[in-house]
């Protein structure tokens, strides 16, 4: 080995050495997998036909999970949905709706053509913490040809249980419309989006997670039902494959955490018998981001709660909003000796996300030891900004216009 | 690299799992990502496995499937690099930096001189270079990673070679 090549090793594992992982890397790799699996699952017909599909999925602006509210909470416009139509142009008009769980704005299109490789349904997924994810699928998918509607959203299998879910996908346009049908026959209206020039329609149904949906059903204009997709339970999660280590942390707000050692260290936060979060705390990787720089807390934030784990030393911890206004909660030390303390607590904010808000830690003293910031959430939207775009055949409230906090459409029964 | 026969608790009869099979090379996949060029090395890393998780009822074996891993990562690092380049073309302001100022100031000062050149190298000879001298594989494996014939991963590495030469002799 030369003097040139001695150097090129020696630079290379330099250089190497300079990139660190993500402290939640296994989890969001998983997350990442169980899309791309859903996907495929939630294409199998009833009569349970194995088909293949294309799914390619590009993470755009990374923002949930592990710390990502502190991290990237702010997104740049226009970037992520230019990002996507400069890939995948699209055919039609898009359309968007609201994701109900996150309050965020899903953004759906076709692009390709009839030949060669046909036509794509492509969407954009934005979370409450404002990362965007976004990918494209073969549609009809192959060995679907013949069916009449598709389901192709990413939700189905996301774990924790998100409390309500979005269903979406592509249908024929012979398909009027749409229903999530429950375990005892009740019945929850979607809509059918029929965007200008697009090839296909796109149809929408949101639904209570606890609400027990077993399928979909579309129906044509005579109220015949021409296809049915069958709503699976979503898989649990590796995490829960062993039980718990160590003893349980009753924390305030109902929220009880256990901590998990498969794969990795997790605390897994419960409230109610369901899990509702989770934080990893790996040794290595303990409170640190995407850089591996470290990062004084990790939060979880939804749905009228706030919590997670916070550099170790940390008693009290305030949540403070852009009016100066704020909620506390008192952090405790974990039981499984991992380095982290444990906080929990409770907000009355419809979005907080939104508007941006500061976390303060303070010490048993009540000095502050350290503070994050996250920055206010642009929620993404289509540019150029849709002109005359189609119709939409709602058989109930539709999801575009429901506004954030409304409430969820609730089962009839015909 | 770390052999999937040095992960605690797996021996060389038992397949390790996902996880096991994450936990051992997640790490390196993410740096050669880095390596390649790529802006997010994390999200390509994190993709090739998930890619793996769908597909590793299919793959022959675990070596064949830290094989697939890596020439996912060149494929997803290729074009991730072709449509910055698309994108820098459509947008008249400078694109960011592919390495943080962090990371400039992480590597050591006198390999500075030799990774600007090998950044500056062409995309094939890029990657040869940093598979044959980062990663240490053969010919063959490098073929497979890039989706080339071995011949040509000769040629790239050697011409990879010769011009980071020409590079350093010029500079200094």
């Amino acid at each position: 080995m030369n003097d040139l090549e001695e150097r090129l090793r020696a630079a290379l594992d330099a250089r190497a050495g300079t990139y660190g992982t993500a402290p939640d890397a296994y989890a969001r790799t998983v997350s990442r997998a169980r899309r791309t699996r859903r996907r495929r699952l939630a294409l199998i017909p009833v009569a349970a036909a194995v088909a293949a599909v294309t799914a390619v999925t590009v993470l755009l602006n990374a923002g949930g999970g592990s710390g990502a509210g502190i991290a990237t909470g702010a997104v740049e416009e226009p970037g992520p949905y230019r990002r996507s139509i400069a890939e995948n142009p699209p055919v039609g008009e898009p359309v968007t709706v609201r994701d109900p769980a996150e309050n965020r704005p899903v953004i759906m299109w076709f692009s390709g053509g009839a030949a060669p490789g046909g036509h794509r349904f492509c969407d954009l997924v934005q979370q409450a913490t404002g990362g965007t994810s976004s990918g494209c699928s073969k549609v009809p998918p192959a060995g679907h040809e013949r069916e009449n509607a598709w389901r192709l959203d990413p939700f189905h299998s996301r774990w924790p249980r998100r409390p309500v879910e979005l269903g979406y996908g592509a249908a024929r346009t012979s398909v009027t419309r749409v229903e999530a049908v429950t375990g005892d026959g009740a019945r929850i209206p979607g809509t059918v989006h029929r965007p200008g020039g697009a090839p296909l329609a796109v149809w929408t149904v949101s639904f209570p997670a606890d609400a027990g949906v077993t399928r979909f059903e579309f129906l044509d204009g005579d109220g015949r039902v021409v296809q049915r997709i069958r709503q699976d339970a979503p898989m649990p999660p590796p995490e829960l494959a062993k039980p718990p280590v160590g003893p349980a942390a009753d924390l305030p707000g109902g929220l009880t955490a256990r901590l998990y050692t498969d794969p990795e260290r997790t605390v897994v936060w419960w409230r109610g018998g369901e899990a509702v979060g989770m934080n990893l705390v790996e040794p290595g990787h303990l409170l640190t981001d995407l850089g591996g720089k470290e990062t004084p807390v990790d939060l979880r934030l939804h749905d009228g709660l706030w919590y997670g784990v916070a550099r170790a030393g940390t008693a009290r911890i305030a949540l403070v909003f852009r009016d100066g206004t704020s909620a506390d909660a008192v952090a405790v030390a974990d039981p499984w000796d991992s380095g982290v303390a444990l906080f929990s607590g409770t907000y009355r904010r419809p979005d907080p996300y939104l508007e941006g808000f500061q976390l303060v830690g303070y010490d048993a003293a009540g000095a502050e030891i350290w503070h994050d910031t996250v920055r206010a959430v642009t929620p993404v939207r289509p540019e150029p900004a849709p002109g005359a775009s189609g119709t939409s055949e709602a058989s109930g409230a539709p999801e575009a216009s429901r506004p954030a906090g409304s409430p969820q459409p609730t089962p009839s029964r015909r | 690299m770390i052999d999937i026969s040095d992960i605690p608790g797996v021996s060389s009869g038992t397949p390790p799992s996902f996880a096991e099979l994450f936990a051992a090379h997640h790490p390196s996949m993410v740096r050669l990502a880095g390596l390649l060029g790529a802006d997010d090395p994390e999200d390509i890393a994190q993709e090739a496995f998930a890619r793996l998780h769908a597909r590793r009822a299919r793959l022959r074996d675990d070596g064949a499937a830290v094989a697939y891993v890596r020439s996912i990562v060149c494929n997803l690092t290729r074009n991730r690099l072709r449509h910055l380049r698309l994108a820098r073309l459509r947008r008249p302001e400078p694109p960011p930096d592919a390495h943080s100022g962090e990371h400039h100031a992480l590597v050591a000062e006198r390999h500075r001189e030799l990774l600007a050149a090998v950044d500056r190298l062409p995309r094939r000879q890029r990657e040869a270079v940093v598979l044959r001298y980062w990663l240490d594989l053969s010919e063959r494996e490098i073929a497979d990673a890039m989706g080339v014939s071995p011949g040509s991963v000769k040629t790239h590495t050697s011409r990879g070679l010769a011009a980071l030469g020409r590079a350093l002799g010029e500079e200094s």
